[in-house]
């Protein structure tokens, strides 16, 4: 989506990940504190509930 | 079994790294509104041990950070139920009205339902930083109205209305 950064992040090495991107006039943090599998799917929602798009 | 809180060194290093790199004055003209999301809440009020012993450890970890580096909003979830707090600084109320804040809104929203279904179990009485209580199913809506005003709404799914919302304004 315009104005949108493309979300950068990592592994640690207990498998948690962190991403980040910026949005419209937001810098978005999505940080885990569990498995490895809950922070990309945070991701995922965040993008589909930033993308002014896919409220329609 | 209690969450060890397993936010390690490099984790943190990273966060504060981001968070360095969000607070810096370019990107922060560009971007002025910090939104940190997380799985579990760092501030929340049912009676289990998400929110009487967990909570804790997570501040423990990560409060200095969000302070430190102004971040505006944070949202959680892993408690089903919603959950709206003032500003709070490191467990004492900063703010109450979202104007000018100083320190960062907590938002609880984990309502959106599963096959565990709503927690209801509240603390009473509530505490002081504890703004709205709600045991309904729903859903968030934040919108960035512009660079002085970040709105959050939260729509109940019986009837989709909006049970709570609030508006933080910077100057």
């Amino acid at each position: 989506m315009p104005g949108m950064s493309t979300p950068y992040g990592r592994f640690n090495q207990i498998g948690n990940m962190f991403y980040s991107f910026n949005v419209g006039l937001m810098h978005v943090i999505a940080f885990s504190t569990e498995s490895s599998i809950d922070t990309p799917w945070y991701v995922a929602k965040l993008i589909m509930t930033f993308n002014p798009d896919a409220r329609h | 079994m209690v969450y060890d809180f397993r936010v390690d060194p490099s984790g943190l290093q990273w966060l504060e790294a981001d968070l360095q790199i969000a607070a810096s004055a370019p990107n922060r003209a560009a971007q002025p509104w910090i939104v940190f999301n997380t799985h579990r809440p760092l501030y929340c009020s049912i009676t289990h041990d998400a929110c009487t012993k967990e909570a804790a450890g997570l501040r423990a970890k990560l409060e200095s950070l969000l302070l430190k580096y102004g971040v505006d909003l944070v949202i959680t979830g892993h408690v089903h139920d919603y959950e709206r707090m003032y500003a709070i600084d490191q467990g004492a109320v900063a703010s109450t009205n979202y104007v000018n804040p100083g320190a960062p809104v907590y938002i609880v929203n984990g309502a959106s339902g599963n096959h565990e279904g709503l927690d209801n179990q509240w603390q009473a009485p509530p505490p002081a930083w504890s703004a709205y209580r709600a045991s309904e199913f729903g859903f968030g809506i934040l919108t960035v109205l512009d660079a002085q005003h970040l709105q959050w709404e939260f729509i109940r799914d019986s009837d989709y209305m909006a049970e709570d919302g609030f508006v933080i304004t910077k100057s």
